[in-house]
């Protein structure tokens, strides 16, 4: 409405610099009121959800439940593609393929050592909590 | 949410990532589930500190902005308007003034209630006692006083103490005796 407002104010006074800038100065304060402080606080709410795997007393439970979650999806996205539209997208399915497989063995050799089992867990949580905080930045 | 909000979501994503993944790298390997727990969680809270300078800065910003407006505002009225009545342009910034005030003071009220929800929440359903033992180093978060020079910025950050302690010696100075001379 202020934005609107100062619009029909510099259209009544065309020469004047100072509406002209009252009007950027209004945009710029409006854009940091209504973009930078609503996204950084997203972003620090995708860290703080970073506390719940990271403060769980089992976290192998969870790890295995995530890769497993991933896997599905990756298998799911190239299974898609594939059938759905035919033998057009198969390099998709072989980057699908790869991807997995590439994960698998890392996570395969993360999961040998015992003690980065949080580190891991929450390498595995990020992606989650970021396509989270992108999906509610474009509602 | 306005438009824009995708693309400032991925540059302040993007930014998060990098300070996760600076300290996540620096977690020491071969420690036993408990120190590497503490040591994430530490991790996690530099992470966290380390967005908020760019959301410290955003609200700075703010703040000129809303000051700014309000000079140029004022002489925009003054000097720009040459409407016969001079209350048209005044009450034209005014709408543009209590556009972005209002929604700015709910913006600083909701904040802390927002955050405070969600950390009661974590603390209630969460295991917190590793909380109270981390091993946190806290990063050193650029204030906006290191614009100024360290005596300005040791002034005014000492002016509003020194005016409370003037209050409160005010207050507590003892009433002069009255005398009933008549």
């Amino acid at each position: 409405m202020g934005g609107k407002t100062l619009d029909f104010a510099r259209a009544a006074h065309p020469q004047s610099e100072s509406w002209k800038l009252f009007g950027l100065v209004q945009v710029a304060a409006d854009r940091t009121l209504a973009l930078g402080v609503p996204v950084l606080n997203l972003c620090n709410l995708a860290v703080a959800t970073l506390l719940i795997p990271a403060l769980l007393p089992f976290p192998r439970a969870l790890l295995f439940s995530l890769a497993g979650t991933y896997a599905a999806a990756l298998a799911g996205y190239g299974l898609v593609k594939v059938f759905w539209r035919k033998a057009k997208s198969w390099p998709v399915l072989l980057f699908g393929i790869c991807l997995a497989a590439g994960i698998g063995v890392w996570l395969a050799d993360r999961l040998r050592y015992t003690d980065q089992e949080y580190r891991t867990l929450s390498i595995l949580w990020w992606p989650l909590a970021v396509a989270g905080i992108l999906w509610l930045c474009k509602l | 949410m306005q438009r824009g909000a995708l693309i400032s979501g991925i540059v302040g994503l993007t930014f998060a990532t990098v300070a996760l993944a600076l300290e996540l790298a620096y977690i020491r390997t071969n420690v036993n589930p408990l120190d590497e727990q503490k040591l994430l969680l530490n991790a996690i809270l530099r992470t966290a500190e380390w967005v908020l300078i760019p959301l410290y800065w955003a609200w700075f910003l703010l703040f000129i902005f809303t000051f700014i407006m309000t000079l140029v505002g004022s002489f925009a009225i003054r000097a720009g308007c040459h409407c016969e009545d001079r209350s048209r342009c005044r009450r034209a910034a005014w709408t543009a003034h209590l556009t972005v005030v209002l929604p700015t003071l709910l913006v600083m009220v909701l904040n802390p209630t927002f955050w405070r929800v969600i950390v009661d929440a974590l603390l209630k359903f969460l295991p917190h006692d590793l909380l109270n033992h981390t091993l946190h180093t806290p990063i050193t978060v650029p204030t906006a006083w290191y614009l100024f020079p360290p005596e300005v910025a040791a002034l005014a950050r000492q002016s509003p103490i020194i005016f409370a302690k003037t209050l409160l010696t005010r207050s507590n100075r003892k009433p002069p005796l009255r005398t009933n001379a008549f």
